[in-house]
């Protein structure tokens, strides 16, 4: 009893706080300390008043999560007094991540059953509060029973507790809901209006599920005299209307005379809402509900001027001719002091601008910005651009008059809107011929100013401004008026202040505008359609005069160029260093100059065309374009690709590179023929060529070839016998040649013409690895299992030898057109030779998994040969230095 | 639905509060310094509805008192007002002419009063005289409670 004397109880807790006011934080330690001790207390009301003092500190912010064990014994007295401080401290510091919840459940129950309507209250208050999925699941069936009680201050609330119930376990919802449905129908009338309002909470969540229950609705809506229930009622046909136009019909009747009778704006605004949100299509109730608006929008209130507008934004969203009316109105507010009110109204004057009258709108908008602060003058900025910009300029007629807005914008102090105002200004001028002009024009007012610079250089987004003005003023030198004013505001010292980016474009704007001055002034003689403006100051002139000029400008440029160098970018430095060194290509003699120049301009007069980010997909996709294969396949595909291997082979034999890709196409062709059609006749046709070639070869790379290989290489080529050992590369292509024939020999014919066509180009393609093959193999730097190597030898047939009538070739691919998702995703080269050869044949003619095998066998008996051929190839180098 | 209710003052100081969402200590104690240090600072004659997030923070100012409701976005912000105000009303008949020093120290009552105006963030009860009634008896019990409290 010793700690109860001396307790601070709230009321002195909360005085010491504040007479502690400059060590609060050292005085709510000191509280909590004795708070942690009185809660250990036995006495009840101790302990009470700890937990009291407790949830005070805990409403301003401080942690009571270790206390919930606490809280629950506080809450399980008997005594009401001490268990509603439980019950209050539960309701304000219990989570779903609270561990004594379990301990709750009973104490609420037993609440909920009890006869005492307080303990009833509290329980249900205490619920709506700490409700998580267990409570609910286990007092759901509880707190439904209370909904038939005898007292109508239970029902109700049960109503609403049972609402925060659905939330957390939205399977209660459907067996709850016929009782609650039914107590619309209560006597009491603020138990239909909390059932209403559960059911309004419930449809706007998921207005579909409620459509059958509208004509239930709408007779509550004829015989409510409550107006918190009517807003509530509205709300749920708000929902509904936009899910069934019918709705709209039925509802506009009571919906005029509601809004003729009501006095309460609330239930006036309801009504607003309810009519923008779905029945918009009803012209009278429209006029009706624009009439009220307008009476809020002119309303001194600012809640209701807002309100107002918010209205009205949704109307412009639905029926913008509608609310053209409101134009003035919404302009006019743009001077509130209500930042709020001010967004909405821009919202929706954005929404109302039309191409008639957006000069007018921008003007007035614009003229707010002087008297506006930073954020406002940014806003009003973004609903300039965005109006303008909107639907590819749709709205601008006079761009030319845009393009001084823009620079306008762009010197809007603390702007940070630079990039998209460069972004337009580039936009424009790339895209509209006629105004590139206007643009330079425009962007020369920026260019020319100091105050402009400077204001860049202490940060801010109008640098981004600067760069797009000196790249246009670059790119369309030709409508620069005044070269060497442009030039020299191009110099100005303040530039070395912008960011590196802007200062590289500046020195790239003074070369392209120094190169095309000149070339006008120069090359005047030769080419007469110049665009003019550029040579304006010499160009009646005599030609030293011209020169001098130039001369002129080559000194000023050159004199003070020199500030970039010491620029940390190199970009700029390197640029300088280009600008530096076109300078110094000038003799002064015009005669040498000129074509200089010419030549020069020639290279930056090229107009760069503005780009879709979407123009590739425009471009229509070629037939032959396969995307899926891969692409190595590819790499044999082309009819040039002798060029290609060469590339791809990459070791420095370039020379016999156009001969062997001649070679290659000629003999391919026929080869092809020979194989498809394979008449005597053009047999010995491919064998004559191959032999040529293989002579033709043997002669360039005769290095390469051991000694005596040569006649019994031509054998095997003609014969396809690959009993030629110690031949290591021809003896190679000969002994595939004869197995894929023998391979090919299996299959049966009835192939339809797409087939052959195939296999045509099959065939192709193995027949020029194999020229490729001869060379390939003494490429070393490449690994043998790579993939290339692999491809290349799965393909290196002997296309030089004849077949058999109506025997076909088989199906090889370089790679399986997709990795199967059975294979693992990549091709594995291992399965067994046995098993490939036998599926071959029947392989080829379903075209599946099964080649793909038939290829990984070849592939790894290729693996083993090219080792084998290697060592061959050692071997003999040794016995040739041997020799 | 209403999500949350906070009673400030000018200060900043919390008086009152009451989350009708989940939330953590901590996400509570965030969401009030960003609304209080706006709502603080705008001036009498604006507009009392803040767009928030995906809330709309409803504010009235009554002495030296914010009273703040946050709510979903298709509430109506009259009714709202008008709830408020209801609540004020409440509060100034169980405490008679209330002002900021009896909320302070009776905070537990106001909760009282608060739980008998909204419930679960909706309105509970719309009449003021069943208010005035239903807390009158409130009182009338708490304090044979507390009287039978100190007899035992």
């Amino acid at each position: 009893m010793g700690i109860s004397l001396f307790q601070k109880s709230l009321r002195d807790m909360i005085s010491g706080m504040r007479s502690n006011r400059n060590n609060e934080e050292k005085y709510i330690q000191k509280t909590m300390e004795d708070i942690k001790k009185e809660l250990k207390s036995t006495d009840m009301k101790v302990k009470t008043v700890a937990l009291q003092k407790l949830t005070y500190l805990n409403m301003l912010g401080f942690d009571m999560s270790w206390a919930a064990f606490h809280v629950v014994e506080v809450m399980s007295t008997p005594k009401l007094l001490h268990k509603v401080v439980g019950y209050q401290a539960a309701a304000q510091s219990f989570n779903e991540s609270t561990d004594v919840m379990l301990l709750v459940t009973n104490l609420i129950k037993k609440d909920l059953i009890s006869t005492n309507p307080t303990e009833r209250s509290i329980g249900l208050d205490c619920l709506s509060n700490i409700v998580t999925l267990d409570l609910a699941r286990d007092l759901i069936a509880d707190v439904y029973g209370l909904l038939s009680s005898s007292s109508a201050p239970c029902r109700k609330r049960s109503a609403l507790v049972l609402y925060c119930c659905f939330l957390k376990y939205p399977d209660a919802l459907r067996p709850c809901f016929k009782g609650l449905v039914e107590h619309l129908e209560d006597n009491e009338q603020s138990v239909v209006c909390s059932v209403v309002s559960v059911l309004c909470e419930l449809v706007i969540r998921h207005p579909h599920n409620y459509l059958e229950m509208a004509p239930l609705f709408y007779r509550l809506l004829l015989s409510s005299t409550n107006n918190w229930m009517t807003m509530k009622l509205l709300k749920i046909f708000g929902a509904l209307t936009p899910l069934e136009p019918r709705l709209t019909k039925k509802i506009a009747e009571p919906l005029k005379g509601i809004m003729q009778q009501t006095m309460a704006k609330s239930l006036l605004f309801e009504c607003i809402t309810t009519v923008c949100s779905g029945m918009t299509a009803n012209e009278d109730i429209v006029e009706m509900a624009l009439g009220h608006l307008k009476d809020f929008v002119l309303d001194s209130d600012p809640n209701l001027k807002y309100l107002g507008f918010k209205a009205l934004e949704q109307f412009v969203r639905h029926i913008p001719q509608s609310v053209l009316r409101f134009g003035n109105a919404a302009l006019m507010c743009l001077s509130t002091a209500d930042p709020t009110i001010r967004s909405s109204a821009l919202r929706v004057i954005s929404g109302l601008v039309s191409k008639k009258d957006l000069k007018e709108v921008v003007v007035r908008i614009l003229d707010h910005v002087p008297a506006a602060d930073t954020a406002y003058r940014n806003e009003l900025s973004d609903v300039v651009l965005k109006i303008c910009r909107r639907e590819k300029y749709a709205l601008v007629s006079d761009f030319s008059w845009y393009l001084n807005v823009l620079v306008e914008l762009a010197r809007v102090p603390g702007s940070t809107h630079g990039k998209e105002i460069a972004f337009q200004i580039t936009d424009i001028a790339c895209r509209v011929e006629a105004m590139r002009e206007d643009a330079v024009q425009a962007v020369r007012t920026l260019l020319i100013d100091p105050s402009v610079v400077e204001m860049a250089g202490e940060g801010g987004s109008i640098a981004e401004v600067l760069e797009a003005t000196a790249w246009i003023t670059g790119e369309y030198a030709s409508c620069v008026e005044h070269p060497k004013e442009t030039i020299e505001s191009l110099l100005q010292p303040g530039i070395l202040k912008l960011p590196c980016r802007v200062q590289a474009m500046y020195v790239q704007a003074i070369l392209k505008v120094f190169v095309h001055v000149s070339n006008d002034l120069l090359c005047e003689d030769d080419d007469d359609n110049n665009d003019g403006g550029g040579g304006e100051e010499g160009e009646e002139d005599v030609e030293i005069d011209k020169n001098a000029v130039v001369g002129e400008l080559s000194d000023l440029i050159t004199a003070h160029v020199g500030q970039y160098a010491c620029s940390p970018d190199p970009e700029v430095v390197e640029r300088m260093s280009q600008l530096k060194a076109v300078l110094s290509l000038r003799t002064g003699d015009q005669a040498s100059d000129g074509p200089t120049y010419r030549r020069l301009h020639s290279i930056i007069s090229q107009e760069l065309l503005p780009m879709s980010g979407k123009a590739q997909r425009k471009v229509p996709r070629p037939e032959d374009l396969e995307v899926v294969t891969p692409i190595m396949e590819e790499f044999y595909d082309e009819d040039v690709d002798g060029t290609a291997a060469e590339h791809e082979v990459g070791d420095g034999e370039a020379a016999d590179g156009p001969e062997a890709e001649r070679a290659a196409q000629f003999r391919s062709a026929d080869a092809a023929q020979a194989l498809t059609e394979a008449t005597d006749e053009q047999r010995r046709h491919a064998q004559e060529h191959a032999k040529n070639q293989l002579k033709e070869h043997r002669q360039r790379h005769g290095i390469f070839y051991l000694a005596g290989e040569d006649k019994e290489a031509e054998g095997g080529a003609v014969d396809g016998d690959d009993g030629s050992a110690g031949l290591p590369e021809q003896s190679a292509n000969s002994e595939t040649g004869s197995a894929d024939g023998a391979l090919a020999g299996q299959q049966g014919g009835g192939m339809d013409s797409a087939y052959s066509k195939m296999r045509k180009k099959k065939s192709r393609h193995r027949k020029k690895s194999a020229v490729v093959e001869v060379r390939r193999d003494e490429d070393d730097g490449m690994a043998a299992d790579s993939p290339v190597k692999q491809a290349r030898n799965a393909l290196d047939v002997n296309p030089l030898a004849p077949l058999e009538s109506g025997e076909g070739l088989p199906e090889v691919e370089a790679y399986p057109t997709h990795y199967g998702a059975g294979e693992g995703g990549i091709p594995t080269y291992d399965a067994a030779p046995t098993t490939a050869m036998a599926a071959g044949p029947e392989a080829d003619l379903i075209g599946d998994a099964a080649p793909r095998e038939a290829k990984r066998g070849k592939e790894k008996r290729r693996r083993r040969k090219h080792k084998s051929r290697k060592h061959q190839q050692e071997d003999a180098g040794a016995e040739a230095a041997a020799e | 639905m209403i999500e949350f209710i906070l009673l400030v003052n000018r200060q900043g100081k919390v008086r009152l509060t009451r989350w009708y969402t989940t939330t953590s200590q901590k996400e509570r104690a965030k969401i009030t310094r960003q609304i209080v240090s706006q709502i603080t600072h705008r001036g009498s004659k604006l507009c009392n509805v803040l767009e928030w997030q995906d809330k709309k923070i409803i504010y009235r100012k009554y002495a030296s008192l914010y009273f703040i409701a946050g709510v979903s976005g298709y509430e109506n912000e009259l009714s709202i007002l008008e709830a408020l105000h209801h609540f004020v009303e409440s509060l100034d008949k169980y405490f008679g002419n209330v002002c900021e020093l009896d909320l302070i120290y009776n905070f537990h009552k106001a909760y009282f009063v608060l739980d008998e105006v909204f419930l679960g963030g909706v309105l509970l009860e719309t009449s003021a005289n069943v208010m005035e009634k239903k807390l009158e008896a409130q009182e009338r019990m708490m304090d044979a409670a507390k009287a039978g409290l100190i007899d035992s």
